[in-house]
């Protein structure tokens, strides 16, 4: 009878054993692996790069967390696994940043191209009304070949958010719109003057 | 008998259940390698801390070395961990772990090594084009530029513009493109109003020469003489040799330069007499002095441009340079003549008459003299 029962023991202690390992979370893995390249895609390493380095940090670091645990003779993933969800949750966030930062990005530069063009209108409304004054006609010359490159930089816009360079778009936008007011105000102060006289 | 050798055969159980899982679980515990995570997080951190602290911008290669050999040592893992536990062998994923840890750190003082150099290239570039701009700026309001030079010049300042500002928001590699075009922008728009500059004051003795005559013969005859600066914008009245009077005037659109021919806009330089005094309905500018343009010299330069092909031979060399009224428009504007305000006219007019020399030259002054003069 003790016989069988330390037979008993024995094998169900060399089951426990060869149990206690656990089985590798792939599914989870391949799924963190996957949310990463995701916000790859919609390029969060340009429009949040802060958040996608700490995102990939965070795989690195579970992905060798998960390694660590393969390594031992009783591997345990629950913690992995727990952090691997954590990181593909962490990622549909990044991802979704990213997204809103491109829709705001571009919604800028729309709001910019629109003040850009206001502005650009007041602006050849007032140069073709400015007094051959002082400052002369070389003056306004060289305001009318400025409105020309302004007009020039607005299609480098429209083309750039045509090919998806949002950044780009945005900054050049916002450098011609500041251009644009500078004229703008420029010219203002000379029609005000105008108008004193 | 049979008792001893069940007693045999209970040790030999014993010694099966208990002692053959003890030695295979010993063999596993101290047979199994030790994971090299630790060397592998060191690496890791050295490689976060180091992407987080330098610029996109200047990342070294030493740094991407380091990414790619953790990438590595993380791929020999794996592949490590595929064999059976007492096989597995760590000791090049630590190697790889290590040296990937030693780039990392090695790589924020190579990248600061960098940005340091690369920034002060870009200042350096800016501060040239500033100068560029400052320069360009001090003559750009007086000079009669072609529309292609006056539009690569406000080209160049916009992207002047938006490399600062892509300077401002670490967008390194932008700024240097913005600043490449708007450099080549500008020290095209510099070398021309240099070269044009440079070839028209190359006739300043000449013109000093010219000036100089006038006043002699201003102070010998008794007379009094007009002479015409055309880069300063005025005109100077003498009196037996002795300046009495400064005029503001206007000149041709296209005033910088000879005067070639019929409609070319252009003031012309030389020494004139004043053949005619125009008013009531002889002018159209209240009162005017006519000149005797063309001169011998005007001619002798016109037939020349035409046998060099210069000018064009149905051209025609023009005439009726006259100083008017109508002037005070602050811009210059007539088709090449000189014109001042009417009340300043009014006063010129009184004081010269028919013969009297009109000295018209591009500058009385060294081009260096005139650009420190402070914009108009």
């Amino acid at each position: 009878m003790k016989i069988k029962l330390l037979s008993g023991v024995a094998i169900v202690g060399l089951a426990l054993v060869f149990a206690g390992c656990q089985k590798y979370p792939q599914t989870e893995v391949d799924a963190a692996n996957a949310a990463v390249e995701a916000t790859r895609a919609v390029q969060a390493n340009l429009y949040v790069p802060e958040e996608f380095n700490a995102l990939q940090d965070s795989l690195t670091t579970v992905l060798a967390a998960v390694e660590k645990e393969k390594s031992k003779l009783f591997s345990n993933y629950k913690d992995e696994v727990a952090k691997l969800t954590a990181t593909t949750a962490m990622a549909q966030t990044v991802a979704n940043n990213a997204t809103a930062k491109k829709e705001q990005l571009k919604q800028e530069t729309a709001a910019n191209l629109v003040e850009i063009a206001t502005l650009m209108e007041q602006n050849k409304e007032m140069l073709a009304k400015a007094p051959k004054g002082k400052e002369g006609k070389a003056a306004l010359e060289a305001i009318a070949a400025e409105l020309a490159t302004i007009e020039t930089g607005v299609g480098e816009v429209n083309n750039k958010l045509a090919s998806d360079d949002i950044i780009n778009a945005a900054n050049q936008a916002k450098a011609l719109k500041e251009k644009a007011t500078g004229i703008n105000t420029e010219l203002t102060e000379v029609m005000a003057k105008v108008k004193k006289r | 008998m049979a008792r001893r050798l069940k007693r045999k055969y209970r040790i030999a159980l014993i010694s099966f259940v208990v002692l053959i899982p003890l030695t295979i679980t010993g063999i596993f515990y101290w047979g199994t390698p030790e994971p090299p995570d630790q060397e592998l997080e060191k690496a890791n951190s050295a490689i976060a801390i180091a992407r987080n602290t330098i610029s996109p911008d200047f990342i070294p290669q030493a740094l991407r070395d380091a990414a790619v050999l953790y990438d590595s040592a993380m791929v020999y893992w794996r592949t490590e961990n595929e064999k059976f536990i007492l096989k597995r062998n760590y000791s090049k994923i630590r190697t790889l772990a290590i040296r990937a840890e030693q780039l990392a750190l090695a790589s924020p003082k190579i990248a600061n090594q960098n940005s340091v150099g690369f920034l002060a290239a870009i200042e350096s570039d800016i501060e040239k084009a500033k100068k560029d701009t400052a320069q360009i700026e001090q003559l750009y309001s007086r000079l009669p530029l072609p529309t292609s030079i006056n539009k690569k010049y406000s080209q160049g300042l916009l992207l002047l513009n938006e490399a600062i500002q892509n300077l401002e928001q670490k967008n390194y590699k932008v700024c240097r493109t913005k600043l490449e075009s708007a450099k080549a922008n500008l020290s095209d728009v510099a070398r021309h109003t240099q070269n044009l500059l440079t070839d028209y004051f190359a006739n300043l003795s000449m013109w000093k020469r010219w000036v100089d005559q006038t006043i002699k013969e201003s102070s010998q005859n008794q007379s009094v003489a007009i002479v015409v600066d055309k880069f300063a914008g005025k005109c100077f009245l003498y009196k037996n040799g002795v300046l009495k009077t400064t005029y503001d005037v206007e000149l041709g659109k296209n005033w910088i330069g000879e005067k070639k021919y019929s409609g070319d806009k252009a003031t012309p330089e030389g020494k004139y007499k004043i053949t005619k005094k125009k008013d009531g309905r002889q002018t159209k500018y209240s009162l005017a002095l006519l000149l005797n343009y063309p001169n011998d010299e005007d001619k002798r330069r016109f037939q020349e441009g035409i046998r060099n092909k210069t000018i064009h031979r149905n051209a025609k060399i023009g005439s009726l340079i006259e100083i008017h009224g109508g002037g005070g428009k602050g811009v210059n504007w007539t088709d090449g003549c000189v014109a001042l305000d009417n009340d300043q006219m009014a006063a010129l007019y009184r004081l010269v008459s028919v013969g009297t020399t009109v000295t018209i030259v591009g500058s009385l002054q060294p081009l260096t003299e005139v650009i420190k003069r402070p914009k108009p």
